[in-house]
């Protein structure tokens, strides 16, 4: 498996550990971990935070009502017990073809499917459905090879790369990597190599009108 | 809690889903509310969280880490895929580890008592503003937004205490960073 260079920041992985990361961000998130041992190795170290706290709640009163029910759905389920599925996992960032799972199962694209809904000027952009209460927005974007999209502010976003690969002030992104911006800087992306760059984005509403306008 | 597992994954052992049950099905469905779903929602992912456990319990047997991280991770990952649209995009966690890496879990030679006990101690230790924050992002469920406006702090100061928070958590497990 390649070696990632861009990762999360330590908060941004403790809030999806912690379930309270914008819905679009996790999304963009997630991506990431199907293609990095890393972050999931820090993931489950700060689950385990989750697991404690989860295990140092004083036990509620007891609620037979409820024991009682959980007991009779459990005897359905045993009842009815079935193989386990199968996910499929652990994307090689070499393997050019697949979307990751969980932007996969939420748009049900592949990549030759993306229905672009803007296409001008070295740019390509399908908005998303909005995902669940999410305030964040998320984007697929295509910036074309030396394509520069270069947006009055940024920040509050979080970017993974799908295909291909970018500049951002001289870091190199590429497949698999995350891009975390906290806050404002003022940098320009450019499309590297042959096929330019395809990321996964999902960006905060204070910045989403000041990005996408750039990126018309 | 080992013992538990084994009467679930091996045994098939009702009565080991009963003890299953107690210990965490009240737990899961209070933290769920915490959060703000209704009752019925909070049990019912509670349930589902359970449920869970008992037909997957033969992948975890092998993995390091605690049965509590666990049931809280497959709670988490149902409580958000509720809050969207039901499409689960996450992996359960047991799964995502099937093929070995490098960087696995923390130390080797760490048995999953042992990492359970170290990170129960640092949780214990950690400065009382740094674990208000953990305390108020995993039970509470509130963004790092809500924390700042909660506490009348910067985002930033937020954000660092989570970050220190986790450090010490991690050099507990004795992990060099």
């Amino acid at each position: 498996m390649t070696t990632l260079r861009h990762h999360p920041h330590d908060e941004t992985l403790m809030s999806y550990s912690a379930g309270t990361l914008d819905p679009a961000m996790s999304l963009v998130l997630s991506c990431h971990l199907q293609f990095c041992d890393t972050c999931r190795a820090n993931l489950r170290r700060m689950d385990e935070i989750g697991g404690a706290l989860l295990e140092n709640i004083p036990l509620p009163d007891e609620d037979t009502a409820f024991f009682e029910r959980t007991m009779r759905r459990f005897s359905e389920q045993v009842a009815q017990e079935v193989g386990s599925v199968t996910w499929h996992t652990h994307l090689d960032a070499g393997n050019e073809v697949i979307m990751p799972g969980p932007l996969a199962r939420e748009t049900g694209l592949r990549r030759e499917t993306i229905p672009w809904n803007f296409d001008a000027a070295g740019l390509r952009r399908f908005d998303l459905p909005a995902i669940g209460d999410a305030k964040a927005t998320a984007h697929i974007i295509n910036i074309a090879p030396g394509a520069v999209l270069s947006p009055e502010k940024n920040g509050g976003q979080l970017i993974l790369v799908l295909w291909g690969a970018y500049d951002h002030a001289g870091n190199h992104f590429e497949r698999g990597d995350l891009h975390d911006i906290a806050a404002g800087s003022l940098k320009a992306f450019k499309g590297e190599g042959p096929e330019g760059a395809t990321f996964l984005t999902a960006i905060s509403p204070v910045h989403q009108v000041e990005f996408l306008r750039t990126a018309h | 809690m080992g013992d538990l597992l084994q009467r679930i994954a091996r045994d098939r052992d009702p009565q080991a889903f009963q003890d299953l049950f107690r210990l965490y099905g009240p737990r899961i469905k209070a933290v769920m509310m915490r959060q703000g779903a209704d009752a019925d929602t909070a049990e019912d992912i509670a349930q589902e969280t359970l449920f869970a456990v008992w037909r997957k319990a033969h992948l975890f047997v092998e993995q390091k880490g605690s049965i509590a991280t666990w049931v809280y991770t497959i709670a988490r990952n149902l409580r958000i895929d509720r809050l969207r649209r039901q499409v689960p995009w996450q992996d359960l966690p047991e799964e995502m580890e099937r093929v070995p890496s490098e960087e696995d879990l923390p130390d080797e030679s760490l048995n999953r008592e042992q990492q359970r006990e170290r990170i129960r101690v640092a949780l214990a230790t950690l400065p009382p503003e740094q674990h208000e924050v953990v305390h108020l992002s995993y039970i509470e469920g509130m963004s790092h937004n809500e924390i700042a406006e909660l506490l009348g702090a910067p985002l930033g100061t937020v954000k660092s205490r989570m970050r220190l928070a986790y450090q010490k958590i991690r050099d507990s497990l004795g992990e060099e960073i």
